[in-house]
């Protein structure tokens, strides 16, 4: 089920009144309660792999309270191992399978043999790659005595696969989240407002931008041989914010969606657009896997506590499997690659506390701009295809720009709202307390702001009976 | 910019706090229900004004249900047809009504398959209480409501926009529709909202309140597009391409199936007789017939009901080039002059096959009130007596080797013509290659004269015992008939 359909639009309000009005006084009731709607939520995409995260929830509740009770390091380990295999085993089979056969093949065939393997028609579970990591680091953080092991089993398995999280994440931590479900969930009225105001705002920014950044961004990828050079630029700007976007929408609306049965999740975004370095970018970007990578990759490894040339392969080995991790090609590969160039090549010439308003501005539009042009990889099918769409940038203007889904009138509005976010971020960046200063403001402000971006939502939101390919960009990880 | 907040709060405090920790599920669901109840009113406005709706000057759907309603407010539909644009190209329902003194209706919508038929029967039944059902089966091939592509999804949209009955479209949305487009089905503001950047000028029209005229003339569904027949080009096709349409291609579904089944039970239930009809394309054009037809009487044959194949039983005297849309494609479509063809081939299948009493409504005074001057009426009615344009001239006249039922001058379609009609009421005589010639008197002048006219054979309103012969004359003033002679080749 997707955030931005009917289906979740009968299904959430059912889900929030049955939670408050039956189940919110009994913890376990509402617990049994929340994993049933949470698997309902899951099954309604496909039920069979339901039995993924059965098995995942089971061997980590196993394999969590092994590592806890064992005094053995050996046995440990070997309990740690059982459950890494096991969900990696998973994840490699189900993402990466052919990725690996297919690059065996490609191998052997630079020295001319021909090994006849085939690929297996294997169906990616949607969320595999978020629920994987968040049960994994519940054994890594009890195995690194962070956390003590759940002996309540509905809590644990309500953790897993707390549904608003379930298929993009954020990735929570079992710190964080886990101990949410013992105890009983307080009705605030302050939780509930944010929550479907985040909501709402997660709606506009997938509705309204997002999908719309989407009609251009699609049309240009389907035509790349015929792209010029300013569709190549208004390409890469279009899909690094349509990324982000959709992305931090989908952060919006599970946070929402959470808040609203009295749960809070991580952030996930921290306008990453203004970031004064590369580095500073990880640290706003798709927060829960960057710190998942530092704390159980990066820092294992020595972290920047290192030599310099150990620093750079720490950096290295991150970057490549957080490519791996967003996808099975050698071009998320290259896109993780690229940007661990950046923080190395780029990161000392930017990070100065001291800088100027306008020399952070320029910092904050070239790596924006990095990240935009590595994105070609992350978007393209395959390498070639992002060759290709690289090298339309020595292609003569043919003015092809409103032919690509949006016509003038559009494609203008896209930019003035492209321009409008930026200088919101720009507003909230500076500014923490613009919520408490909003929802403070005189009701008749506030609700001509509700019902306005309602109004805009369903007046020039981009949906409709041709667009209806709407998922958000990382149920495909 | 803190104080600020802190003066708001402290003011708005005492009130707000007690309310809001009180019950905040029960306030938060009333400002999401107020939230919802505006939209929803403020949607149902602009549905109801029509501002994002399509163009309707060509919306036939729409026109033949408001139409449909109209008329059942009056009148009994007696034969209710369903299908889709093979249906409302293919029969003439005024002609259907006029040959058999009944009133037959075409509920169909174009590219639509056997489930929209289904539904729109069902609603058809609550209005109406026809004698006879009769399905077009070129619905009933293999779909998927649930899948359909864009185009057919717009089609049945707009069919199911037509309908009026909200129960009944509100229990058939999730039967028709995905429920990712079930807002779409019921709203034209959300679905068309995109002509707020791709349609301004029809959203312009229809803030503006640019509607179409609506017309006061009898609708009973028809809509025919293709009055020019197949040419040389697709001819030409057929000799080197061969037929586009195959048989063995064909396929039927559980969907069709229990559409199918639905459409018996509800038949049967209500009582009312159920027919199939399958329209022609031309011969050319469909290659292993045998094969469809096979499966299709294997789809058919559980419903122990009547089946009228065109297709199968080709008629290649009557329908010829003349008679099919020039098209290659798939789906070819009949022409006017195929659609009356296949109009008096299902009245006479109606009369001699399928075992259902209908009304004859002839003599009622609504029934003529309705159809008169119609198109079908003269070819198959008396001319009034008291009717001013179109008269009688001979009824029941022997002359020579002929006996001439009526003889007519009806109004021609414009001043400086009229219509000589003459009908010959005979069984067991194929005078279909005839010319009838007419020694007719007429005064030019106040001088009397007298002429002879030469009666053409009208094979578009043939039926079983009765001959029509026809002739384009000058508006002269015509006395009577001295005779006539049925000249044979």
């Amino acid at each position: 089920m997707i955030f931005n359909s009917i289906d979740f639009s009968i299904f959430f309000p059912l889900v929030f009144f049955l939670f408050w009005i039956v189940f919110k006084n009994e913890i376990k009731a509402r617990n049994i309660f929340l994993i049933a709607v949470s698997y309902f939520f899951y099954g309604w995409w496909d039920w069979r792999f339901l039995s993924l995260i059965v098995i995942s929830s089971v061997i980590d509740f196993i394999a969590g309270n092994k590592i806890f009770e064992e005094t053995d390091k050996n046995k440990r380990k070997i309990w740690l191992s059982f459950s890494l295999i096991t969900n990696l085993g998973f994840l490699g089979f189900f993402k990466y399978y052919n990725f690996f056969i297919d690059s065996f093949v490609d191998a052997f065939s630079i020295f001319g043999q021909d090994i006849g393997t085939s690929n297996l028609d294997i169906i990616l579970p949607a969320g595999i790659s978020f629920y994987t990591f968040q049960t994994l680091s519940y054994t890594l953080d009890i195995y690194y005595k962070k956390i003590k092991p759940t002996k309540d089993v509905f809590s644990f398995f309500a953790f897993v696969s707390f549904f608003p999280q379930l298929v993009a994440g954020p990735i929570e931590r079992a710190k964080d989240l886990l101990p949410q479900f013992f105890k009983k969930s307080e009705i605030n009225y302050e939780l509930l407002r944010s929550g479907l105001l985040l909501m709402v705002w997660g709606f506009f920014k997938k509705i309204v931008i997002a999908d719309r950044l989407a009609v251009f961004v699609d049309a240009t990828y389907n035509d790349i041989e015929h792209l010029d050079s300013i569709t190549f630029c208004f390409t890469v700007v279009f899909f690094a914010f349509q990324l982000y976007l959709d992305f931090s929408a989908y952060s919006n609306i599970a946070i929402g969606c959470a808040r609203l049965l009295g749960f809070n999740l991580s952030t996930n975004f921290k306008q990453p657009y203004l970031a004064k370095s590369f580095s500073n970018f990880w640290q706003r970007w798709h927060i829960s896997l960057s710190s998942w990578f530092k704390d159980y990759v990066y820092i294992p490894l020595g972290g920047n506590k290192v030599a310099k040339l150990k620093v750079t392969r720490n950096i290295l080995i991150v970057f490549v499997l957080s490519g791996l991790w967003h996808g099975a090609s050698w071009n998320f590969v290259i896109w993780g690659l690229l940007n661990a160039l950046f923080i190395l090549v780029f990161d000392k010439f930017l990070v100065n506390k001291s800088d100027n308003f306008l020399k952070q501005i320029f910092s904050s539009l070239f790596i924006t701009i990095s990240w935009g042009l590595s994105l070609v990889f992350f978007r393209a099918k395959t390498f070639n295809n992002a060759i290709e769409v690289f090298s339309s940038v020595f292609n003569e203007s043919q003015d092809l720009l409103y032919t690509y889904g949006l016509n003038s009138m559009e494609f203008k509005l896209t930019i003035y709202l492209l321009i409008a976010y930026m200088i919101l971020e720009i507003v909230i960046d500076k500014y923490d307390g613009l919520y408490t200063w909003f929802v403070s403001r005189f009701f008749v402000v506030r609700w001509t702001i509700y019902l306005s971006v309602l109004l805009v939502i369903l007046l020039f939101g981009s949906y409709g009976v041709g667009l209806n390919d709407n998922n958000f960009i990382y149920f495909q990880f | 910019m803190k104080k600020k907040i802190n003066k708001r709060t402290i003011l708005d405090t005492p009130v707000k706090i007690s309310l809001l920790t009180r019950y905040p599920i029960l306030i938060i669901s009333l400002k999401v229900i107020f939230v919802v109840a505006v939209f929803m009113i403020a949607i149902n406005y602009s549905d109801s004004k029509g501002y994002f709706n399509p163009d309707q000057s060509n919306n036939h759907t729409k026109k033949k249900w408001d139409s449909f309603y109209k008329f059942s407010k009056r009148n009994n539909v007696d034969i209710v047809l369903v299908g889709n644009s093979h249906l409302y190209s293919g029969i003439n329902p005024k002609n259907l009504s006029n040959t058999l003194g009944v009133n037959a209706f075409i509920l169909a919508s174009p590219g639509t398959n056997i489930s929209d038929s289904y539904y729109c029967l069902e609603e058809a039944l609550k209005v109406s209480q026809p004698k006879l059902v009769v399905v077009e089966t070129y619905g009933l091939s293999a779909f998927n409501p649930y899948e359909l592509k864009e185009g057919a999804l717009a089609d049945q949209f707009k069919s199911f926009s037509a309908r009026k009955n909200l129960i009944s479209k509100l229990k058939s949305t999730p039967s028709l529709f995905r429920s990712d487009n079930f807002v779409y089905a019921w709203s034209n503001t959300i679905r068309n909202h995109d002509f707020i950047f791709n349609d301004t000028l029809q959203l312009n029209n229809n803030l503006k309140k640019k509607k179409a005229k609506k017309s006061k003339k009898l609708y009973l569904g028809r809509f025919v597009r293709f009055q020019k027949g197949i040419q040389k080009n697709i001819l030409a096709k057929y000799d080197s391409l061969g037929a586009p349409v195959n048989g063995q291609d064909f396929e039927y579904n559980e969907y069709s199936k229990k559409y199918l089944d639905k459409i018996v039970d509800l038949c049967n239930e209500k009582g009312v007789e159920l027919m199939f009809l399958t329209l022609p394309m031309f011969d050319k054009h469909v290659k292993n017939n045998d094969v469809w037809t096979e499966k299709m009487k294997g789809l058919l044959s559980d419903s122990e009901k009547k089946w009228l194949d065109m297709q199968g039983d080709y008629d290649s005297i009557r329908f010829d080039k003349g008679s099919f849309e020039n098209t290659y494609k798939s789906n070819q479509h009949m022409t006017y002059k195929g659609s009356l063809i296949a109009t008096y081939k299902l009245a006479e299948f109606i009369k001699s096959k399928v075992s259902v009493e209908l009304p004859n409504r002839k003599k009622e005074s609504k029934w003529k009130a309705n159809f008169y001057g119609e198109e079908g009426y003269f070819e198959n009615n008396p001319v009034k007596k008291s009717d001013t344009k179109n008269k009688t001239i001979s009824k029941n006249f022997k002359t020579n080797n002929v006996f001439l039922s009526s003889v007519s001058i009806l109004k021609g379609n414009s001043k400086k013509n009229k219509i000589l009609m003459a009908i010959i009421d005979t069984t067991g005589a194929n005078i279909s290659k005839c010319t009838l010639r007419l020694a007719l008197s007429f005064k030019d002048k106040s001088v009397l004269k007298v002429a002879n006219v030469d009666l053409k054979y009208d094979n578009l309103h043939e039926i079983k015992g009765r001959f029509v012969f026809k002739v384009m004359i000058s508006p002269v003033n015509v006395q009577g008939i001295r005779a006539g002679v049925l000249i044979c080749k």
